[in-house]
This record gives structure tokens, sequence and C-alpha cells, in this order.
């Protein structure tokens, strides 16, 4: 094999690597001057090839379907690259039409005697103005940054380029000169125009990204405010009566105001429990890292809910011993421990138990809470912590909830407070969940007055 | 707390909300409430009045609070009146932003009508002993 040989070996290779992955990208990517760039490279290609089997075989076949096919191809970029252009889809009568004019202009052209060179001209205005589009958005956005400058240049570069490597390379002796400087502008062109669309693709979906989120912040801020401004109202008057800021009730009063007032509690607490979880699901929840002594938070949590399992004749065992300290979202921590214990609670039959323990483990600190309830079966144990899944029990029991509270706590404890959430259980023999908690150090920075 | 009671400017578009929170600070914390629905309420209110406190609701059509709070506190007489924000967006960003914009304090609906009079005593009271030390504003005290 000579060096000229070898050197085109390569270079259409360089071709091959270059047009699969553009035509792959093509194919994936919104982006219609990438396509119409595209084609008319592999119309290019195409006519090149058919060109040198013309020459080949032409005489013996005495048809040049060859360049029949070559007119048709480049006259179908030209129009496309027209089309991208003016960046309007033509009606496709006038489209086929103008289709028809070209390749007969094409085929006319050469019965005509024009030489090859010339009835080319289409397919090379093809890539020309897809070059030329392309330089455009390259120089107006200037979006090429960073590693990608080195293919700025490449679009044009490849205008002039044209007429001065192929030339070159017939009958040649430094014919290999011109297929190593063909190569290495396919590669830098071709690649470039890859990562340019991959690039402006990325920036458009962060873009996107950043619309969605700022649009569930909206709607959550909208919705939030919508659901709370009528309980307030509602809480507060009942809290108001209670209180005999309007003067005394009577026994059966007070206790219809109590009957408002534990009703739109409850309608409160659903309405939290939905919105921080839709908070999790929009990523809009944040977490600090607070000094907290978990031995407090598990105690604060026992003593709040302490009227609620004080009514279902459940007992609650917790030995509070001496701080166990570490820096964790504080009140996202207590949310936590809260949703166990009201699950335990909810699920425990009337004189049940449930016994709390805090311990550390290594780097960790590690809640139990047992309870001797009905159990989760091994079935259930696999969906507990997925939204909206509730046991059979809690659809036969009334036990109300959203079905989000263990998907809320889960997302909690792994995504925002760094340790894991679990549940061992067997049926007829109580449930326990465990939740580990890292121990950490304060950061240096916070000290310092970041937050 | 001695002499005169305490003058509170309450802006809240909710009637319902206006009136009980006015209920609670005049019987138990013992001021003295004038009601705003809106901005321009808020407005005409203080041509005759200037409060000592300005308990404002953060989400408000036309105007909302914090600007609602600009404009009252661009009039001379009221730029050094405390306000304190009442609000259900209550995540800590929120509060920080509120606080950030020079209130002395956030108070986080819903609101219990018993608490909320202490809260906006404790309140007042630390921003009173801070003004002799700082004028940093801190947090207020948001519930949950």
């Amino acid at each position: 094999m000579t060096v000229v040989g070898l050197a085109s070996l390569v270079n259409t290779l360089a071709i091959v690597v270059v047009l699969g992955i553009s035509a792959k990208v093509a194919a994936h990517y919104e982006a219609p001057f990438f396509r119409l760039w595209t084609r008319g490279y592999v119309g290019l290609v195409v006519m090149l090839a058919l060109e040198s089997i013309n020459t080949m075989f032409v005489r013996r076949l005495g048809f040049d379907l060859a360049e029949l096919t070559v007119y048709a191809t480049s006259s179908i970029s030209f129009l496309e690259a027209g089309t991208a252009l003016s960046e309007k889809t033509p009606n496709p009568f006038w489209r086929n039409l103008a289709l028809a004019f070209f390749v007969l202009l094409g085929v006319g052209l050469r019965l005509a005697g024009v030489p090859f060179g010339m009835a080319i001209l289409p397919g090379v205005l093809t890539v020309s103005v897809g070059y030329i589009r392309l330089g455009l958005v390259f120089l107006q956005k200037a979006q090429f940054r960073g590693s990608s400058t080195l293919w700025i240049a490449g679009p044009l570069l490849i205008l002039g380029a044209w007429p001065l490597t192929y030339p070159l390379v017939e009958g040649s002796p430094y014919g290999w000169l011109g297929y190593l400087f063909a190569s290495l502008l396919h590669l830098s062109v071709g690649f470039g125009m890859i990562v340019y669309v991959l690039e402006r693709h990325t920036a458009t979906l962060q873009k996107q990204h950043q619309e969605l989120e700022q649009l569930q912040d909206d709607f959550l801020a909208t919705i939030s405010h919508e659901l709370r401004t009528p309980v307030t109202a509602i809480k507060a008057g009942a809290g108001a009566l209670q209180a005999g800021l309007l003067g005394p009730l009577s026994s059966e009063q007070a206790d219809y105001v109590d009957i408002i007032s534990r009703n739109s509690n409850r309608l409160h607490g659903l309405i939290n429990e939905l919105l921080n979880f839709a908070e999790a699901q929009a990523q809009a929840m944040t977490f600090s890292e607070d000094e907290t002594d978990v031995v407090k938070v598990v105690a604060d949590a026992v003593r709040s809910i302490a009227p609620f399992a004080a009514e279902r004749e459940v007992k609650l065992l917790f030995e509070s011993g001496p701080p166990l300290l570490t820096y964790t979202d504080q009140a996202r921590f207590a949310q936590v421990v809260l949703n166990l214990l009201s699950n335990a609670v909810k699920f425990s039959p009337n004189g049940g138990e449930i016994r709390l323990t805090l311990s550390r483990r290594g780097d960790n600190i590690c809640l139990e809470v047992r309870d001797n309830g009905p159990g989760i079966s091994e079935e259930d144990q696999t969906r507990l912590f997925s939204k909206f899944f509730r046991t059979g029990r809690a659809n036969t029991r009334q036990s109300g909830g959203t079905g989000l509270g263990l998907a809320l706590a889960k997302k909690i404890v792994e995504d925002g407070l760094k340790g894991a959430i679990w549940v061992e259980s067997k049926l007829e023999e109580g449930s326990t969940f465990f939740v580990t908690i890292p121990v950490l150090q304060a950061k240096p920075d916070i000290t310092a007055g970041g937050k | 707390m001695s002499g005169l009671p305490l003058r509170v400017l309450l802006v809240d578009d909710e009637r319902d909300i206006r009136r009980i929170v006015a209920r609670c600070l005049t019987v138990l914390a013992k001021m003295e409430v004038v009601e705003a629905g809106s901005c321009a309420e808020a407005l005409a209110c203080v041509t005759s009045f200037v409060p000592d406190l300005i308990v404002l609701d953060v989400m408000m059509p036309d105007q909302d609070g914090p600007a609602t709070m600009a404009q009252l506190r661009a009039l001379p007489p009221l730029a050094r009146v405390p306000v304190i924000f009442l609000t259900a967006k209550c995540r800590q960003s929120d509060v920080d932003a509120l606080v950030s914009l020079g209130a002395i304090g956030v108070i986080a609906k819903p609101f219990d009508p018993v608490a909320l009079a202490s809260q906006v005593t404790d309140l007042l009271a630390r921003a009173n002993s801070r003004i002799s030390s700082t004028n940093m504003p801190t947090r207020g005290e948001p519930m949950k």
C-alpha cells in the first residue's frame, strides 16, 4: 500500500467516524442545522464516492446513474439549507417543485456538458450554507468557551480548505499531505460540531430544569398560602373561643369547639405533610446543621405524643440518658421521630407498649422504635417507604394519614440527614423501626458565622 | 409595659384572621389595634395615627408584606417602627429573608391565638433591648 493509499484510508476512516457519531447525535437532539450539516456531509461524501465509481465504471455501464443520485442528494440538501436559513418550513408543494427543479437543473447542466466540478456546486453550497450558519451562531452567541474554543475557526477554515485539499490529492506525489489535512479537518470540524450540539443541548436542559423548579416553587408557595389561610382562621378562631377570649363557654359549647379545634389540627397536620412531601419532591427542602442533642429531641417527641398515646392507652417507654450530640437538622430529625412515634401509636393495640432506644453504633447514632402491634408482612415491608403506600390495616382501620409520612421520613433521613431508615417486623410480633444518623463534628465555617 | 397601651397597625387581607389577631392583641396584650386590609388602607391609616408596632401579613394581593413595609417605612414618622410579619411561608430561608429586610421577627401561620400575644410582646421586648446594644436585626421565633 502506498503512503497516499494509507492516508486516503485514514481519511475515509475519519469521515466514517465523524459521520457515524454525527448521525447518532443528529437523530437524538433537536438541532435543525446540525441535521442539515450531517445530511450535506453525507451528500458530499456520497458524491465523491460515486464520482470515483463513475470514472471506473460509467463507460462500461453506459448510463450515469451515479451522477443522477448525486444531483438528487445535493439538491435536497441545498433546499434544506435554504429552509434552515429562513427558519421556515416551506409549503410541501413548493418544496417538491423546487426539488424537481434542482434535480433537473443538475442533470441538465451535466447533459449540457458542464464539468462535474461545476455540477456539484449545489452540494458544495449546501455544506457551505450549513457552515456559514454555524459560524454565525458561534460568533453571535459566543457559546464556545474554554475547551471548545479550538473549534470556532473550523467551519470557516474548511470553506477555504476544500478547494485546496482534494485537487492536491489527485495524482500528486504529495497527495498524502492533502489527505492528512483533510482528515484533520474532518475530525476537528466534525467533533467541534458534535461538542457544540451537545453543549447547547445541556444548556437547554439546564434552563428547562431551572424553569421547572421555579414553577414548582411558585406552585408550592401559592398552594401553601391558599390551604393554610382558611386553616389558620379556623384554628385561631377555635383557639380564641377555647381560651375564653370571647367569654366563658358552656360545657357543651366547649365540647363542640374542641371538635372544631381537633379536626382543624388534623387538617393542618395533613396539609403540612402534603406540602412537606411536595417540597421534598421539588428538592426545595433545605437542611441546616445545628448542634443537636438527639436524646433531648427524642424526649421532646415522646412528650408531645404522650397525650395521643394516652388517648389510645398506649404506653411509651423511653429512658433518657446523657446527651448524645451531633450536628444535624434538628427540626427535620424531630419530624422523623415524631412520624415514627405517631405511626407506632396509631398501629398499637389498646394497652400496647412502645419502646424507644437510643444507642451509639460506631460513627452513628441509632434510634429504635419498637412496638408490639400487629407487625408488617414481608410484602408490605418492601413497599412501606414508597409514597401513598398504606398497609392493608391502614385501610381497614381509621388511622388517618396521607400515606406520605414514611416516604417523607425516608427522603429526609437519606437525602438530608445522610443516614438510613429501615424496618424489621414479623406478623403478630410487632415492628421495629430503625433510624441511624452519623455523628458529625461542627464544620469549621459554621462557628465562623456562615449561616 | 406601663402607661398608654401600645398602638398596633395590623395589615392582613384576610378579614377573619385580622379580627382574630386584633382580638388576641387587644384582650391578651392590652394593645390598641388599628386594622387595614391592604397596603393602600394602611397608608390611609397612618395619616392620622402613628403606630408603635406594625404587624404585617406577607402574602397579599397588589402590594405584598415586604412592599407594604417599604412604603410605610418610607414615611419619616414610621421609619423606625418595628415590624413583625405573619406568614404561612415559614421555611427557614423565607424567615431569614424577611428578617434581613428589617423585621424584628416572624410569626408563623397558623398561630396559636393565646401564644400570639406573648410572642408579639416578647419580640418587641427583645428588639427594644437590642437597640441599645446593636442595630443588627436577628431572627424572631418561628413556630412549627
